[in-house]
């Protein structure tokens, strides 16, 4: 498992949550407007607030699910170099 | 005379003629533009199509000035300008007037304002606004022009014009552009219904210019809050289906139809979600303009009934 620390690209992001299975993410510096499923939003919440390594984010969310924590740590590395070509997170180190 | 009192339709024709020789001004909602034809037969058909709107003073700053020129053999071609700048060139007499309407949606409803502009028709019930976005051929002009017939009013055929400071969405009536199979749809449904020529050979084929409501025009200064998003596609054999949307993906297909969400930035998304926290969305497959119109009859919203309450909320 790959041990770099990822991080919200910007702090000025604009969440629009109607609890639903998309949640909208408006990113004010870029202008780009993004739809995202729930744990894609979560993921990009935590690293709103903090620099974590895809096992670290894995800990914080297998407090929010059932799931067995490996399953996490699998989608959320497959997760991370999306949301970067997204232009939402950044490899920090 | 005092400009502004005087309708189009009040005036003698040849004095129609005379003012837009020269160059006449009218408002619709927010916007003025300016015309000048001294194209008589251009004259005739816009002074009947705006003839509830009044005749403003040249003193009003217009958003758009437009120009009719005759050209070619004989003068039986025209060309049209938008702030001097050429938009068709040479074209024939028959296009002149739909060619003249969109080059006024073009101008007008196209350029930079702080309004969030959606590319839609919207009507209003009861205080409440049904917004239905579609690009050419989703049938919201066939459907617009139904529904101002059984008891909607008309705001807009072309854009939905949504200010910032409250959500509420601000008329702009204008000419209901019908084209193809809607002309004859309308006829079937509302054989009162005040249509123009029908144009044939334009490039989106026929088009006839449905007159708008002398209530709406009347009340284009009465804004209206928005309650429904409706994203409707005319599609034959396909019955009428409505479903409901979720509030995301009716935000990204509105933004997707938006002429200005991009240029507005934060305010742009920050008004459009506002306007979805409100509203109801909605996708809707119809081949049959009365049963779209009955369907869209029966949507209920918690606006009504805050309304009856309130007595209103957009001023």
């Amino acid at each position: 498992m790959s041990r770099t620390t990822w991080r919200a690209r910007r702090a000025d992001l604009i969440w629009r949550d109607w609890d639903e299975d998309l949640q909208i993410v408006y990113d004010v510096a870029s202008g780009d407007t993004h739809a995202l499923d729930r744990f894609s939003g979560d993921v990009v919440k935590h690293l709103q607030d903090d620099g974590l390594t895809a096992v670290q984010l894995a800990s914080r969310l297998a407090g929010e699910s059932n799931r067995p924590r490996m399953d996490l740590e699998r989608q959320i590395a497959d997760l991370l170099p999306r949301l970067d070509r997204l232009g939402l997170i950044d490899p920090i180190s | 005379m005092k400009f502004g009192d005087v309708k189009f339709g009040e005036l003698p024709s040849a004095e129609l003629i005379r003012l837009f020789r020269g160059g006449i001004a009218w408002r619709t909602g927010p916007y003025v533009v300016h015309v000048r034809s001294p194209v008589r037969f251009v004259a005739r058909h816009l002074a009947w199509l705006y003839r509830d709107f009044g005749v403003l003073d040249y003193e009003e700053i217009p958003d758009a000035e437009i120009s009719v020129r005759a050209s070619g053999m004989g003068w039986r071609r025209v060309s049209i300008f938008s702030d001097g700048a050429v938009r068709y060139r040479r074209v024939a007499r028959s296009q002149a007037v739909p060619l003249l309407e969109w080059t006024l949606n073009l101008s007008v409803f196209h350029r930079p304002t702080q309004n969030l502009l959606i590319h839609a028709a919207v009507v209003e019930r009861e205080g409440c606004s049904l917004i239905l976005p579609g690009e050419a051929g989703s049938g919201k002009s066939t459907l617009c022009a139904g529904l101002i017939h059984h008891g909607w009013r008309l705001l807009s055929d072309e854009v939905a014009v949504i200010r910032p400071s409250d959500g509420c969405l601000l008329p702009v009536p204008r000419p209901v552009s019908l084209k193809g199979g809607g002309i004859e749809a309308l006829r079937r449904m509302a054989p009162e219904a005040c249509l123009g020529p029908v144009w044939p050979r334009t490039p989106k084929g026929r088009v006839a210019h449905l007159l708008p409501p002398t209530t709406s025009v009347q009340r284009m200064d009465d804004p209206a809050r928005p309650a429904w998003i409706v994203f409707p596609q005319f599609q034959p054999g396909a019955g009428c289906r409505i479903q409901p949307l979720g509030k995301a993906d009716t935000l990204l297909h509105c933004a997707g139809n938006a002429f200005n969400y991009s240029i507005l930035g934060r305010q742009g998304f920050e008004v459009l979600a506002g306007v979805i926290d409100d509203c109801q969305g909605y996708e809707m497959l119809f081949d049959d303009l009365w049963a779209a119109v009955d369907t869209l009859g029966g949507l209920r919203h918690p606006c009504m009934a805050d309304l009856a309450v309130s007595g209103g909320a957009c001023s």
